[in-house]
Formats: C-alpha cells, sequence, structure tokens
C-alpha cells in the first residue's frame, strides 16, 4: 500500500505539500508552548539574576562570636567545615566562585578609632588578599601584627599621617578592650564594583544620623590581629564571601537550589553558622512571571495547534473528498474496511508521519531565533520531556484531525463517492455548531466575569472563542442570507447573483472558510491591538518608572554638593537635573518622597501626563517666589533693641545659621539687655546662610521669659543686610513653635520678637528664604491621619518630618509610583538641613536625570565635578527588560499566533479553491456550454469569493476590536504582578493598521488566485469523458 | 489467448425486483419488477433508452444498491438479504465491475500492472495462487505493445484505457464480469477492440453482462434484454427479438407498434388455435370496449 500511498502523494504534489505543510506548524506551534515557555523562564532567570548588584551578588556564610565560639578559631577549620557543607549540596556550589574569607568586628557600630580630630566608628578587618585589591596612595600593606592601613580620606577626615599610632576601642561596656596599631599605609578602593568587595560595607566614610564621624575600614595583617583588638568578649565574625556565578543558575535547578539553600541554612544554623543571600528573594521574584508565562503560553499557543487541526481537518476533509472516486474504487473491488481507511488516510497520515521531525526542528528552530533576538543573552532552546510530550500530542492531533476529516468520506457508499456534488450533512452539523457556540459563548462569559484575584490569563482564550462564536453566527447567517438571495436572483433572472448565492448556499466548504477566515482574522486583530497597547503602557511604565530617558544614580556626600555639580556640569538645565528620592513605608506599603531640580523639570523629565507645559506647570507649583537667602561670610553683626526682659537668668540673642556643607549651627550672639545692644560674633567657619534670628532661655531654665526685641540692623562683614528686617513678608515664626507665646512681626523699624512664654526650646523667627512648608504634588492619599489632608509632615531627605503642602496631584509620580510625594529638591534640602544632617541616610537614593541628548561623557563630567556615577538606567534599557517579562512575551507569542492564523488562513482560501476545482471547473465548463457569458461566470465566481472572505474578515476585524475592548483591561500588559494603573487603552499606533492591511493583502492576493484557479479550470474540455 | 479460472461462472436470478431513488420529497420508481435469468457463463447485453433502469440494474447485480422489494441473487449470494461485508466479499471475489468512463475505474497515478494489482489487492488468500498475472491480463485484453505495463492511464489511448479498465474489472478472477456503457465515446476501431476483449474474457469462462445504448454491442452478446420503464420489456437471441410474458401477464409491445398504439389504447386479445394471440384494438382510443 505504502508504493501507492507515496505515487498517491507525488500524483497531489500541491495538496500533499499543504498537508505537509500544515502538520510541520502544528507540530511547531505544538512544541513551541513548552519549548518557549522554559526559553522565557530561562530568560527572565537570568535577567534577574544580571539585576543583581554587585554586592548582593554574593553568598556570604559566616559565625559570629566571642573567644568561646568558632569565629575564634583558625578560619581555615571554617573553611574546611563549609567546603564540606557544599560539597553535599553541588547545585549549591556549583554556583559559586572562589570564596574571600574575612575576619572582623566593629561590635554593632561600638567599636572605634581614637586619636585622631575626633573619633569615629570603625571596622576592624582582616581579609583575604586585601591589599591586592587596594590602591596605596602612600605607606604599603601591613604585614605584622602592630600594623594597620586606613582609607585615604578617613586619614585626611580624623586627621591621622603615616607611621601615628592608631587606637582601636572595642566599646564593649563591661570589657572595655584597646590597643594600638601603627597606620603603615593609606589606601583607596582600586574598584568598588569588583566582586571581591562583596556586600560589606568597608568603605562607608560619612556621618551618621547623630551626626557622628564613620571611619572607612581599617585592614590589619590577619585574624588573630582583629581578635587581638577586638578582645576575648567582642563578638568578631569570620565568614566566607562567594561571588555568585550569575550565568550558571538554570530554570531546571532553580527549585533544587532553592530546596538545598533552606537545608543548607537549616544545617549551618544547627553548627551555629549563618548563611546572607538575596537568592531565595531573586528565584522568587521571578516566579510570579515564570508562572504567568506558564499559563499564558499554552492558552495562546493551544488556540493555535487548534487552529492547524482544524484547517488540517478542511484540507484533509478536501482532499478526500476529492479522491472520492478513487475510494469508490477501492470499496468496488471489495476493499475491506480496514484497507480502505488505510488507502483513504494513508497519504496524510504519512505526510503528517513525515512532516514531525520537520515541525520539531521548526518549532526549537523559532524558539532559539526569538531567544536570539529578544531574550536574554545567552538563553538557548532546551529540548525536555515536555518537548516531546507536546511535540506526540499534536502529531497525535493531526492523525485525528486528519482521520475525522477523511471520515465522512470513507464512509460513504460508492455511489454517493461517485457524485460530484456530496451529499448534504444535515443536522449533524448544526448540533457540531451548536456544541462549539456554547462552548466559546461559557469561555468569553468565564474569561470576562473572573473574579479578582484569580488567575486572568484565561482571557486570552476569550477572543478566540468569541471569534469562534462569531465565525459560527456568520456562517449559519450567511448561508440563510444567500439562500433568500438565491430565490430572489432568480426571481428578477440576474445570473450573477443567483450563480454566486448558490454556491455560497450549497457548499459546505464555503462555511468552514467563514469560520476560519473570522477566527483567524479576529486572533491578529486582537494581538495587534493588544501589542499596540502592551507597548503603549510599557512605554508610559517605562515613564513611571524612571522620569527621565536616562538616570544615573550617583554617590554624593550631600543634595546640596549634588545640585552644585549638576548644576556646573549643565548650566543652562538643558540635559540634567539632580534627584533624590527617599523610601519609607507608612501603613504597611511604600510611600516615597522624590525631590528634583523643578527648575529643569520641564526640560528634563518625562511624567505620565504631563506635557512640556504641564511640566512647567507643576515646575511652578513646586517652587514658588521665595525672598532671597541672606548669605554670610562668617560674621554676623546685629544692632537690636530689648525692652521688657523679666527673667531671672540673662536671656541670649541667638543666630542660626546653615553652612555650604549641611550643617545647621546655632550661634549664641550674646546676653540682652535693656536698650540698645550690639553683637559681633563668628557664626560660621566659612560661608552660610542665616536661618533665623531668636531669643534663648539660660539652659536648663524653665520659668517664664518674656521681652520684646527689635533687631534693626545687621550686617555681614561690610555687608548691610539691614534691608531685609524690615519687610513682614522676609519673617515668620518658626514652625513648631506653635502657639507658644512667641510673636514674630516686622516693619520700618525692623524684625519685632515679643515673647512671654514657657517655651523652652529657642524662640526662632525664621527667615522666609527658608519655606515654611513644601510645595508638593501627591499620589495617592496623604501619608496622615487625614488622607485627604493638604498640609502634613512626613520624613524627607534626613528621616526627620518635613512639612508638605499639597499643591496638586496625579495619578502616578515618576519613580515615586501611585503612593509619593514630588517636590523641589532644593527647597527639600534646605528645608531638612534646618532639621538635621542630610548625610548617608541609606533610604535616600541621589540621581541624576538626564535626556536623550545628554552627552555621552556626562558621567565623566560629573565625576569630575565630584560625583560618581554607580549605575545607569535609560528608557531603552528599561523596555528591553518589560519586553523580556512574562506579559510581553505572551503578546509578543499571540502576535505570532495570529500571523500564523491568518497564514493559515490565507493558505486555506488558495487551498479550497484548488480541491474545488475539479468540480467547479466541470460546473463552470457546463455552464459554458449551457449558454451562460464568460462574463457572467467570472463575475459569480469572484463576487462568490469577495463575499466568502470579505464579509468575515469585517467581522474578524470587528470581533478582535470587541475582544480588545473588553479583554485587554483585565490583561497585565507590562507586569505579571499587575500594574500599577490600569491600561491606557491608546489604540493609535502602526500595529492594529498593519496587521490589517497584511491581513488586507494577503486574503486580496489569495483571492485572486482563487478566481483565476477556477476561471482557469472552466473548460468545455471537462465535459468529455473521463477528464476530472 | 485465453486464461482459464477455477472459479464457477456465476448466474444471476431476478425475480420481481424493485427499486425506488428516494430524493427530496418524493420517490423514482427506477426498478418495477424485474424478472431475469442469466445463466452462468452467459454472455449478456442490457439495452434500452437513458433512464430505463439499465444502470440501475447492474448496480443491483453488483451490491451497490440494495433492492426495495424483489429477490435478486448473484450466485450464491442473496443480495436482498446481504449485509455489507458480504457484498464487500462479493465484489472481492466474485464480481467485477466496470464503471461507465474508463478514467472512473483507474487510479491515474498507478502504471497499468499496478492498477490491476491494486484491484487484486483484496482477493482472498486461497484464491490467490490462481488469481491471473496483470501481464497476463494485459495479453487478454489485447494490451500488448512495449511499455504499456507501466504507462499511466493517462499515456494509453481512449480505447486502451478502456480496456484497461475491463483488465482491471476482470482482475480478482471473478466468475461475473459487470461493465455499464464500456464503448461509449470510443471509435469504431477502439469499440471493436473493446468488445474483443470482452468476448476474450467471455472466453475464459466469465458471465459478461454489458450496459449499452449500442445496438451492435448487443449483437456481439449471446442474449440482449431490453429494458424499458424499469421492466424487462424485450429479449434478443441471435438477431432476433422476442416480446417476454410477465409473471402478471404484461407484454410490453416495440417502439414501432407503439407508435401505432399509443400508450392507454384499448385492446382485446385473442388466442388463435396455433397458438398465435391476436391483438385487436378497438375503434377509438380507449373508451370503448
Amino acid at each position: 500500500m505504502s508504493n501507492v500511498t507515496f505515487r498517491g502523494i507525488r500524483h497531489r504534489a500541491g495538496r500533499s505539500a499543504v498537508v505537509f505543510t500544515l502538520a510541520i506548524v502544528a507540530v511547531a506551534a505544538a512544541v513551541l508552548a513548552p519549548a518557549y515557555t522554559a526559553a522565557a523562564q530561562q530568560s527572565m532567570l537570568t535577567d534577574e539574576m544580571r539585576a543583581m548588584s554587585t554586592p548582593t551578588a554574593t553568598v556570604t556564610l559566616y559565625t559570629v562570636g566571642d573567644e568561646t565560639g568558632e569565629a575564634y578559631r583558625d578560619p581555615a577549620e571554617f573553611r574546611a567545615a563549609i567546603t564540606a557543607e557544599l560539597a553535599k549540596r553541588p547545585k549549591i556550589a556549583e554556583m559559586l566562585g572562589d570564596p574571600v574569607g574575612y575576619t572582623d568586628f566593629n561590635n554593632s557600630g561600638r567599636a572605634a578609632i581614637t586619636g585622631g580630630s575626633e573619633n569615629a566608628q570603625v571596622l576592624v578587618s582582616s581579609r583575604d588578599a586585601v591589599c591586592a585589591h587596594l590602591t596605596f596612595t602612600s605607606g604599603h600593606c601591613p604585614t605584622g601584627p602592630g600594623e594597620v592601613t586606613m582609607s585615604a580620606r578617613s586619614a585626611k577626615a580624623l586627621g591621622f599621617v603615616l607611621g601615628q599610632s592608631v587606637t582601636v576601642v572595642n566599646g564593649q561596656p563591661g570589657h572595655p578592650y584597646q590597643g594600638s596599631l601603627t597606620l603603615v599605609g593609606l589606601h583607596e578602593a582600586t574598584d568598588l564594583k569588583d566582586p571581591y568587595w562583596g556586600p560589606n560595607p568597608y568603605f562607608s566614610f560619612g556621618r551618621d544620623e547623630q551626626d557622628k564621624m564613620i571611619s572607612d575600614a581599617v585592614f590589619v595583617a590577619g585574624p588573630e590581629v582583629v581578635r587581638a583588638f577586638g578582645g576575648p568578649k567582642i563578638p568578631i565574625t569570620t565568614g566566607l564571601e562567594y561571588p555568585v556565578l550569575r550565568e550558571v543558575p538554570r530554570l531546571a535547578d532553580v527549585e533544587t537550589i532553592q530546596d538545598a539553600l533552606a537545608d543548607l541554612k537549616t544545617a549551618l544554623l544547627a553548627e551555629g553558622r549563618n548563611i546572607d543571600t538575596v537568592l531565595p528573594g531573586v528565584f522568587g521574584g521571578v516566579r510570579a512571571d515564570n508562572d504567568a508565562v506558564a499559563a499564558a503560553v499554552p492558552v495562546v499557543s493551544i488556540p493555535l495547534i487548534l487552529l492547524c487541526w482544524f484547517v488540517l481537518f478542511l484540507v484533509v476533509a478536501n482532499l478526500t473528498a476529492g479522491r472520492g472516486p478513487e475510494i469508490a474504487l477501492a470499496k468496488l473491488r471489495g476493499y475491506q474496511r480496514g484497507g480502505t481507511v488505510r488507502f483513504g488516510l494513508g497519504e496524510p497520515l504519512w505526510l503528517i508521519a513525515l512532516a514531525a521531525p520537520f515541525g520539531f526542528l521548526l518549532g526549537l528552530g523559532l524558539v532559539e531565533g526569538t531567544a536570539s533576538l529578544v531574550l536574554a543573552g545567552g538563553t538557548h532552546v532546551r529540548i525536555d520531556a515536555d518537548v516531546f510530550v507536546y511535540a506526540l500530542t499534536a502529531i497525535a492531533g493531526a492523525a485525528v484531525a486528519a482521520t475525522i476529516g477523511a471520515w465522512r468520506t470513507l464512509s460513504l457508499g460508492v455511489p454517493d463517492l461517485l457524485r460530484r456534488v456530496p451529499p448534504r450533512k444535515g443536522w449533524r452539523v448544526g448540533i457540531v455548531d451548536g456544541v462549539l457556540a456554547a462552548v466559546a459563548a461559557i469561555a468569553v462569559y468565564q474569561a470576562v466575569e473572573a473574579k479578582p484575584g484569580e488567575s486572568r490569563t484565561l482571557v486570552l482564550l476569550a477572543p478566540p472563542m468569541l471569534a469562534l462564536l462569531v465565525g459560527i453566527a456568520t456562517a449559519r447567517l450567511l448561508a440563510i442570507f444567500a439562500k433568500g438571495r438565491v430565490g430572489a436572483a432568480g426571481t428578477r433572472g440576474r445570473a450573477t447573483a443567483m450563480l454566486t448565492w448558490t454556491q455560497i448556499a450549497r457548499r459546505p466548504a464555503m462555511r468552514q472558510l467563514v469560520v476560519l477566515v473570522t477566527v483567524a482574522v479576529s486572533l491578529l486583530s486582537f494581538a495587534a491591538i493588544a501589542w499596540q497597547m502592551g507597548e503603549h503602557n510599557r512605554e508610559l511604565a517605562a515613564e513611571d518608572a524612571l522620569g527621565a530617558d536616562t538616570v544615573y544614580t550617583v554617590t554624593t556626600k550631600d543634595p546640596v554638593a549634588l545640585i552644585n555639580a549638576v548644576t556646573s556640569v549643565d548650566p543652562q538645565g538643558t540635559y540634567a537635573m539632580a534627584a533624590a528620592r527617599a523610601l519609607s513605608r507608612y501603613n504597611d506599603a511604600t510611600f516615597s518622597v522624590i525631590g528634583v531640580q523643578s527648575d529643569r523639570l520641564a526640560a528634563v523629565g518625562r511624567w505620565r501626563d504631563h506635557d512640556r507645559a504641564a511640566l512647567e506647570d507643576v515646575a511652578r507649583q513646586l517652587r514658588p517666589g521665595l525672598p532671597d537667602p541672606v548669605r554670610l561670610n562668617g560674621s554676623l553683626t546685629i544692632e537690636a533693641t530689648a525692652s521688657g526682659l523679666s527673667s531671672q537668668r540673662p536671656i541670649k540673642l541667638v543666630a542660626t545659621v546653615l553652612t555650604d556643607g549641611d550643617r545647621t549651627i546655632t550661634a549664641r550672639l550674646g546676653d540682652l539687655v535693656e536698650g540698645r545692644n550690639t553683637f559681633t560674633s563668628t557664626v560660621c567657619p566659612g560661608p552660610c546662610r542665616l536661618v533665623g534670628l531668636g531669643l534663648s532661655r539660660f539652659p536648663g531654665s524653665s520659668d517664664e521669659i518674656s521681652a520684646t526685641v527689635t533687631v534693626s540692623g545687621m550686617a555681614s562683614g561690610d555687608t548691610d543686610l539691614s534691608a531685609t528686617l524690615g519687610d513682614p513678608a522676609n519673617w515668620r515664626r518658626l514652625a513648631g513653635l506653635g502657639d507658644s507665646g512667641f510673636l514674630v512681626s516686622a516693619d520700618g523699624t525692623g524684625l519685632r520678637m515679643q515673647a512671654r512664654s514657657v517655651e523652652t526650646r529657642d524662640l526662632i523667627a525664621e527667615h522666609a528664604s527658608i519655606p515654611a512648608d513644601l510645595p508638593a504634588v501627591i499620589a495617592g492619599e496623604a501619608p496622615a491621619d487625614d488622607k485627604a489632608a493638604a498640609d502634613f509632615a512626613y520624613p524627607g531627605l534626613n528621616g526627620v518630618p518635613q512639612p508638605f503642602h499639597v499643591t496638586g496631584s496625579a495619578r502616578i509620580l515618576p519613580q515615586g509610583g501611585t503612593r509619593g510625594l514630588f517636590t523641589d529638591l532644593g527647597l527639600l534640602t534646605t528645608q531638612a538641613t534646618t532639621l538635621g544632617s542630610v548625610s548617608n541616610l541609606s533610604t535616600v537614593v541621589y540621581q541624576v536625570w538626564a535626556t536623550a541628548d545628554a552627552p555621552a561623557d556626562l558621567p565623566q563630567r560629573l565625576a569630575a565635578a565630584g560625583i560618581d556615577v554607580t549605575g545607569t538606567d535609560s528608557m531603552t534599557a528599561y523596555l528591553d527588560r518589560v519586553g523580556r517579562r512574562a506579559p510581553a512575551l505572551s503578546l509578543r507569542l499571540y502576535l505570532l499566533a495570529g500571523g500564523a492564523a491568518v497564514l493559515l488562513a490565507v493558505g486555506s482560501v488558495l487551498f479550497t479553491a484548488q480541491a474545488a476545482s475539479a468540480a467547479r471547473g466541470y460546473e463552470v465548463a457546463a455552464l459554458r456550454v449551457a449558454g451562460v457569458p464568460r462574463k457572467v461566470l467570472r463575475r459569480s465566481v469572484a463576487y462568490e469569493y469577495v463575499i466568502v472572505v470579505g464579509v468575515p474578515l469585517l467581522l474578524g476585524v470587528a470581533s478582535g476590536a470587541v475582544a480588545s475592548k473588553l479583554m485587554i483591561p483585565l490583561i497585565p500588559l507590562v507586569s505579571a504582578e499587575g500594574d500599577s494603573l490600569p491600561p491606557d487603552l491608546v489604540w493609535t499606533g502602526p500595529w492594529p493598521p498593519a496587521a490589517v492591511a497584511v491581513t488586507l493583502f494577503g486574503f486580496a492576493a489569495a483571492v485572486g488566485v482563487a478566481v483565476r484557479t477556477l476561471r482557469r479550470v472552466g473548460r468545455a474540455s471537462r465535459l468529455r469523458e473521463g477528464e476530472q | 489467448m485465453s486464461i482459464a479460472i477455477v472459479r464457477d461462472p456465476i448466474g444471476v436470478t431476478c425475480r420481481g425486483l424493485v427499486y425506488i431513488y428516494r430524493l427530496d420529497g418524493y420517490d423514482v420508481v427506477a426498478l418495477s419488477g424485474v424478472d431475469l435469468d442469466v445463466a452462468p457463463g452467459e454472455s449478456l447485453a442490457l439495452v434500452g433508452p437513458s433512464g430505463s433502469g439499465k444502470s440501475t440494474l447492474m448496480g443491483l447485480m453488483a451490491g451497490l444498491l440494495r433492492p426495495s422489494a424483489g429477490r435478486l441473487s448473484v450466485g450464491p449470494h442473496d443480495l436482498a438479504k446481504a449485509g455489507p461485508m458480504e457484498l464487500q466479499r462479493m465484489r472481492a471475489n466474485d464480481v467485477g465491475v466496470v464503471l461507465q468512463g474508463a478514467s472512473r475505474n483507474l487510479l491515474p497515478y498507478l502504471g497499468a500492472e499496478d492498477n490491476i494489482r491494486f484491484a487484486q489487492r483484496e482477493v482472498p488468500r486461497e484464491y490467490r495462487t490462481d488469481m491471473p498475472a496483470a501481464r497476463e491480463l494485459l495479453d487478454l485484453v489485447g494490451l500488448t505493445g512495449s511499455g504499456v505495463a507501466s504507462s499511466l492511464p493517462k499515456r494509453l489511448s481512449p480505447g486502451e484505457r478502456q480496456r484497461l479498465a475491463v483488465a482491471v474489472g476482470a482482475a480478482s478472477g471473478a466468475g461475473l464480469l459487470l461493465a455499464d456503457e464500456p464503448t461509449s465515446q470510443l471509435d469504431t476501431h477502439a469499440r471493436d477492440e473493446v468488445l474483443a476483449a470482452l468476448e476474450a474474457v467471455h472466453a475464459t469462462g466469465r458471465t459478461v453482462i454489458v450496459v449499452t445504448h449500442d445496438p451492435e454491442v448487443g449483437e456481439r452478446m449471446h442474449r440482449t434484454v431490453t429494458i424499458r420503464d424499469g421492466r424487462v420489456g424485450a429479449e434478443g437471441r441471435r438477431g432476433e427479438d422476442y416480446l417476454i410474458v410477465g409473471r402478471d401477464g404484461s407484454v410490453h409491445l416495440p417502439q414501432e407498434l407503439l407508435e401505432l398504439h399509443p400508450p392507454g389504447t384499448l385492446m382485446r386479445a385473442e388466442a388463435e388455435p396455433d397458438g398465435t394471440i391476436r391483438l385487436i384494438p378497438t375503434i377509438g382510443t380507449g373508451s370503448e370496449t
């Protein structure tokens, strides 16, 4: 039989090629599901691993303890124990690089070095090969037990010089211990991004919230030195830092690694050891996306597979129907049922079997190609059991579809097989249509009605179901309409219309074609619209996440330095803007405070719903007109008249100033006496800014004080500043003093302060150049008891509550999400510095936002201005990343599936025309012989195909649009965890019209070819004996 | 060349055979009580006007249609009672069929020999040893030219194609060969070759029944049976036509007599002493007796 089968395949080369191609597509689509899922998941894991910062890409294994513990013993023992533990867990071991050993102590911040200009917190550390990663500006690496090296900047700040003795105190109450080391080296870190440095804060120079100095770590020659200087009762840490080899973890190993990490942690804890790693969080972070992809890909690919099967069913049904006379011959020669089935089905089944390996390879090739183009670098297709299961399922499904398609013809008797027009299927078709329509309607309903919190992945199944519903209805209605038109056309004697509608009404293939075209066009329309909206919303999300084309994360000693540096680099404010972001928690959710150089916001910033004019308006709101600041050159002279002084102790006149750094100094100018007072004092070591003038009671007293003081003259050096004293708009009572019996006023005589108060705090008249409250644009509820409050206080740059006044609201803030406030960085800083230091708050991130037109060497220019860039992100990079998240990956697959569906439908139009050519050619030939004009026949065939393809095409587009309207609001377009805001349903963009244009072109070409085929075969010679 | 067949020739018996086509909304009686005996080894031509029921009768004999009423026996098979399996076995072993139109009998992508082998595939194992070889069958129908054996049907002339169809019909070695219009649309020469092929097949001992419009084909068969209006109207033997008295006493008049006495004419039948029957029409057309 196989010989006959293969000759048959060769005889019907064109149609066989269609079956072969369809089987390839079906198998490829099936293979795509698991292979694409695995590749996408691996890509997301790779992205997440690569997104780990250098410090966090470390697994730290350590032990902490005093002399009784393992930490005090030889680190080699600890290393051996850890190596043994890792050896039991090879999946962990293989993803870790060579460890760096260390022993250090800082006694929870109590350890300090003394002997310099001031005491400073310190971490004393011994670290493997540390000197190889340091650059010595002077001196050398410590080699003996009495030697130490210190960072050059710490030494400079603390006043240490090479060769000086450095005393380390352990700071342990009850067990004080100290020793001295000789400073033999001054160093800088060669490369702070070097994974060698791991997560430990060895370079944390600065001040803490209490304004205490923190030194960079000091390094000694060995662990025994650390132990010696900590003392026996101080907990020291001995550990190993393993760099994570980020490219190593494979998706298939994640679960094993997670289990092994949990197991390792338990084993370590049992021995008093610890492990620090962010890997469980990283793996957990990709879980939502992985789950979303795992759920979405089959939902997208299965309809495509079903469509392939359906088309295969159509093709094989047509093919077998065309072979009716051959099958009749088999039956006529006494073939048994098995023989007839083998003869009738042999060709498609052989073609499917032969196509399977090609489809398999095509599917894998498509995934590999997608991986190289779209997914994270280094992602490759992986062949596992799932791929084979899906492939075998597709092959089996294709075989079943082919069998069902052929079965009707195979079950006909010889006389029916020899008829030119097949008998009608009757009520069975109606039942099948009814069942399909009911299933589709239920699926659409369930998808739309999914409750909040339920998986929305099924929503992706709704568009094909809706399309199926529309397709079935269209086919039915078109057939009914066609029957009606046949009668009407016959009555009116319109031959063209009668022939057109007769064909549409009587040919089952036309009904199937209508359903197929509707479904395919609807799928592609939905996919194109969804992709367009996804692309638009990803761009919006990028604006939300970044706020500018490029964002540099920088280090700065304080925001003032940052503002100054950015201003010096870009004095015109056309491409760079300083920004700071403070993150905190309020009501169990993150709340962001974002400060930017608002005068540059319109030029640099990108903000959803805000065009340039809107940004300019926001900038105006954020930076209202304020008086010029009062600048002092270090000295301050005040002339004041006091009266009504009533206090048991002297009342002092004070001035509060803000240094050019970020420190607030309260200078006591002198004791007030009744009558005229003149004070001259050095209030700050260099240039500074006046914050306010005020009255200060004698320390420790609590009696009521009363005084009326009029400041009539003010000067700094030779600069007379008296003009600012008489303007009442320039002065106010310090916010926070409240109704404390302290009044501030100003007139032509100067600044007047009247006190009758028991307030123990200094009574300050604040200069209005320091904002009383900070204008802010808020997103979400106010972080206050009154969620609609327009005025509230909230921690800003230094953890101290700052007063804010809401001037506007927005749905979302750049980098602030839907909960946060947006304010001017300069005002925020100035206001914050009156309350405390703004340096080194770990929850504040400093950034420079830049336009796409910014100079490429902006990081270098910033570095020259004293600002180091530690990280860069951009809209392009962000879009690239979200383009590899689950929603984009799913929608991209959907788009491909839609394109494939339309291709299948176009192919089916061509195939149907080709398959029908024999019978139709006979009819056309007969009609021509009977005298029907050629023109009428041509027109009828053309109209027939235009209607059969055109009507479902229009309805398919409409169905896709309706599905988009209904379903897209339910689909996460950017993040699998859910998007910050409901999607912005913008339809405009290139994708939908491009999809429609390509579809129109494809079907127009198919109709053209189909019509030409049917015209060509309608020769009179068909009527001669034997020609089919 | 003649090929002996082991299997016995098969006869056909029809008694009151009725077949009704059931169409949408109405029925058409195609055969309305056919009585016919075809002896094993006989050659018979079924003739008659278009629509008279010839092809329907052949379809019934081939087991392609099931009788609506009456009896039909083909060899040992009672076709009124036979199930699908028995009909399939009958077509595999006992009855060969040549459809009208040579191409409809042939797979267009197989050569001549392969077409014959395709038709032989379902012959039961016990008959295969005595089954004629494809080449022998080609020889039998006169397709002896070089390259004919492997030629695709489209490469053959219409006459050759029809003879190949006859060979395929006879391929299984069946005892009965049914051929529907085997000479239609052929020129005289090709027709003669096809008739020669049929005669050769008949000469192997098979019963051959041919449906034809062509009187000359009928003359080449031992017997002709005229089907008219769904019944056996006449029978010809050795060049002479005879009326047949039906089981219900009906007699079909020849066409030329019908023109003299159109349907509806009242006639009286009188038997002569010598057995001759006289048909005496009444004056007028039917209202008087």
